[in-house]
């Protein structure tokens, strides 16, 4: 298992910095940071458990986190579900 | 405006306003600053990812994890307001983007009230020529909608930034190799005496009548109830002032 870590700005959002535990198949660990808004705010929690176990195919990735979001109720400001798996996976290249 | 007072008070204070709207309560404008200086940082950051923690330690600055998400705050010389209404009254902005284009644009109105070129930077900030002067954040619970943001007065940009750490990735679309370029505050842009004159009361004054006008309502003059208080106290004590709670997001040992 390695530990990974990535910081990503997209354009006209914000920061986001990822550290990732993975075996370079799948998302063992995850933690998801930055200057973003979650609103509820627990709805950190959620999103970070949808990716635990998760290949690492953007498709896939995308698919939690959307899932995560409508399943939760959560609203994303300052961050997308596209922009969160765009920096997982430049985590992992 | 609040009395002076440290970072976790401030934080606390916040968080019984918004019980108390939750609770029925009208809605609140409150103007606080901070002493000593402290640094809060948003519900999503790492203190030790965003702070030189040994240093603020050593030089008595409190890191403190707010209930907001955003970014890390450099608490010192500056007003620092908050908003507190029921999420569900229009006037106060239907969505949280709402709320910034209006809270952030009555500042700047008011900002140009004093000859200062402001403009809302979306999506939390205020700039004045591309540089921030104002960062805000807000959340939305309990039915409640809770924002709180900074105006610089003065700046040590050395101090600050010795205390802050700036990824490189975080400025990276700003068009500066430096974060202290892209900082300004009242001092710097209306010269060193604006201080002097009155500028922190007659700018209250002004914000205070600015959002009145545009929330339709008539802010009456009062401090913290007996209830917000005791509500305060425990918040301090249990959020604020608790490992547990600044800790929460910690990076991996």
């Amino acid at each position: 298992m390695i530990e990974k870590y990535y910081e990503y700005k997209p354009p006209r959002e914000k920061l986001i910095k990822i550290h990732m535990k993975t075996d370079g198949f799948y998302i063992l660990g995850i933690m998801i940071t930055g200057d973003f808004f979650i609103l509820p705010e627990q709805g950190i929690d959620p999103i970070e458990s949808s990716l635990l176990d998760s290949s690492l195919d953007s498709k896939e990735i995308l698919s939690r986190v959307n899932s995560a979001i409508m399943k939760n109720g959560i609203e994303l400001v300052g961050v997308s579900s596209e922009s969160l798996t765009e920096a997982i996976i430049r985590t992992v290249e | 405006m609040d009395p002076s007072a440290g970072g976790t008070w401030n934080m606390a204070v916040d968080c019984a306003l918004l019980k108390s709207v939750s609770n029925g309560g009208s809605p609140v404008l409150r103007l606080y600053s901070w002493k000593p200086p402290a640094i809060t940082i948003g519900y999503f950051q790492i203190r030790d990812e965003e702070t030189d923690l040994r240093l603020c330690e050593k030089m008595g600055i409190d890191v403190i994890r707010r209930i907001t998400g955003g970014g890390s705050v450099y608490h010192d010389n500056e007003i620092t307001y908050s908003i507190t209404a029921p999420a569900d009254n229009k006037k106060f902005g239907a969505s949280i983007i709402d709320s910034y284009r209006i809270i952030c644009g009555a500042i700047v109105s008011v900002l140009r009230q004093f000859k200062i070129d402001a403009e809302f930077a979306p999506i939390n900030d205020i700039v004045v020529k591309g540089k921030k002067i104002s960062g805000n954040a807000q959340t939305r619970r309990e039915g409640v909608l809770s924002q709180h943001g900074t105006l610089l007065l003065s700046v040590d940009k050395p101090r600050m930034f010795s205390l802050l750490k700036i990824s490189r990735e975080k400025i990276s679309d700003k068009g500066v190799s430096d974060a202290s370029e892209r900082i300004t505050s009242i001092e710097e842009q209306l010269g060193p005496d604006a201080l002097s004159y009155g500028f922190i009361s007659e700018f209250s004054n002004l914000l205070i009548d600015k959002l009145g006008s545009i929330f339709e309502v008539e802010f009456d003059y009062v401090g913290l109830n007996s209830d917000e208080t005791d509500f305060a106290k425990k918040i301090e004590k249990d959020l604020f002032k608790n490992a547990e709670w600044n800790d929460k997001r910690k990076k991996w040992a």
